[in-house]
């Protein structure tokens, strides 16, 4: 337990305490990353989802993400905070698929899916969670870059130029972007549809 | 540039089939356990004082503490406040080696439980609600927020502390990213296909943290662990003790759903 002596410092009311501590935020550093949490939690939560971090595994990579930013809060411009923590969960979740591609070759794996869902009971088959499980293939298909622009606009309902800003391409980038994830989904979707069969 | 239409909100946009895919994505939102996780990163960070500033001014975090009932995390801050409307006690404390809590008391000996008590302030469905509630951002708190910006958190030492006695609080600023990253050690054992290796570090991480923030989700970890090993009958006794020490516990579905032999 680190810090446990060497902060016995201030009983809470003093004006000692409203001192940061080394590593710790002050007070109105504080507000300032509860403020994110509130405001973009859900948002990176849903985003790291769509981006490709497996379902049982998003919380973690969420609290990652908001960890490196509480750890970096003094270095986040005013104003970027929502770009900074899109750019953090794309990190995070490009490292989680691949995390999860090396897992894939394990046999293990399999296991694991079933597990998490406590086995597919046929009413469950026709139901969201599967239906998300196809969108999810779907959007494994496609490339990172139309993807993220996909879940953005059609799942996540940002403009054109918010996105522009979060991933810091031209305006023109986002729309030819979008239409070629567009034509890429639309075709996916297509083949799940006919093919069906496709679950194990 | 004209901004392209949605798929969705173009009647001609998608088809049924892709209309469903694409309505699916929503379907899943974060819980508020997860949220409330999040929040605690600033609780614990910034310890005591901030914790409190909070709870005066931006506050969303305690119907959330409160609704993760079992989850262990919280025992560090507890912080009621108004939501929407409804204020509530506040009870601010963090706490490691000797928890501190106020307002609310119950005094057991295990630090784990202030946590349990305040779980027990705020009734579970009412704590879903306003969890419900703060899933909409523009609902409460970043207007609350924004409300009272230029009163800056330390607003808390006095102000709402009247309750708080004091939180000789030694902070574990530092240890709480260890303990997460032990425990995700753990959890990326059991993912990564390996049961044997998560139930070691399951231990590494009790050992070490015998109090740990995190004790029932290692708890949760290693019973898992041990139903993908196949040690059915130490995950169902671990299972049992577990549902029996947090029934309400938001672990509790999962165990339960471990223990039940649906898998022929």
């Amino acid at each position: 337990m680190t810090g446990a002596i060497a902060s016995v410092d201030a009983p809470c009311g003093t004006s000692a305490a409203s001192r940061p501590r080394e590593g710790t935020l002050a007070p109105a550093e504080a507000a300032r990353f509860r403020q994110m949490v509130d405001s973009h939690f859900d948002f990176i939560w849903r985003s790291l989802r769509g981006l490709g971090v497996p379902s049982g595994t998003i919380d973690d990579a969420a609290q990652q993400v908001f960890l490196t930013a509480s750890q970096k809060l003094s270095s986040i411009t005013a104003g970027s905070e929502r770009s900074f923590l899109f750019a953090t969960a794309r990190g995070v979740a490009a490292n989680a698929r691949r995390a999860q591609q090396r897992n894939r070759e394990l046999p293990g794996d399999e296991l694991l899916a079933t597990h998490a869902d406590h086995g597919p009971d046929p009413e469950e088959i026709a139901s969201t969670r599967e239906v998300r499980r196809i969108l999810d293939r779907i959007l494994d298909g496609l490339s990172e870059e139309l993807r993220e622009v996909f879940v953005l606009f059609e799942l996540e309902g940002q403009t054109s130029s918010e996105i522009s800003e979060l991933l810091g391409i031209p305006m023109g980038t986002v729309a030819s972007r979008l239409r070629r994830a567009r034509e890429d989904f639309q075709s996916a979707a297509r083949r799940h549809h006919v093919a069906p069969g496709d679950q194990p | 540039m004209s901004e392209p239409r949605r798929l969705l909100s173009d009647p001609d946009g998608a088809t049924p089939f892709e209309r469903g895919l694409l309505e699916s994505y929503s379907a899943e939102q974060p819980s508020a356990a997860a949220r409330t996780r999040a929040l605690g990163i600033a609780s614990v960070a910034a310890g005591t004082v901030a914790t409190i500033g909070v709870a005066a001014g931006a506050g969303a975090a305690a119907p959330k503490a409160a609704g993760l009932a079992g989850l262990a995390v919280f025992k560090w801050v507890v912080i009621g406040v108004a939501v929407a409307g409804a204020a509530t006690a506040v009870v601010v404390v963090r706490s490691d080696p000797e928890p501190v809590v106020v307002v609310t008391t119950s005094t057991k000996a295990s630090p784990v439980a202030p946590a349990k008590a305040t779980a027990a302030v705020a009734p579970t469905p009412q704590v879903t609600a306003s969890a419900e509630a703060m899933v909409e951002p523009p609902a409460i708190s970043p207007a609350d927020l924004r409300a009272a910006p230029s009163a800056p958190a330390p607003v808390a030492p006095r102000a709402s502390a009247t309750p708080v006695a004091a939180a000789p609080a030694a902070p574990a600023s530092g240890s709480l990213p260890a303990e997460i990253a032990a425990l995700d050690r753990a959890r990326k054992a059991l993912e990564g296909g390996d049961p044997a290796q998560a139930l070691d570090r399951v231990d590494a991480y009790e050992s070490q943290y015998p109090n740990g923030t995190f004790s029932e989700e290692a708890e949760v970890l290693r019973i898992e662990a041990l139903a993908k090993r196949g040690d059915r009958a130490r995950a169902t006794s671990a299972g049992q003790r577990f549902l029996a020490a947090h029934p309400t516990s938001p672990h509790a579905a999962r165990i339960r759903a471990i223990l039940t032999p649906s898998n022929p």
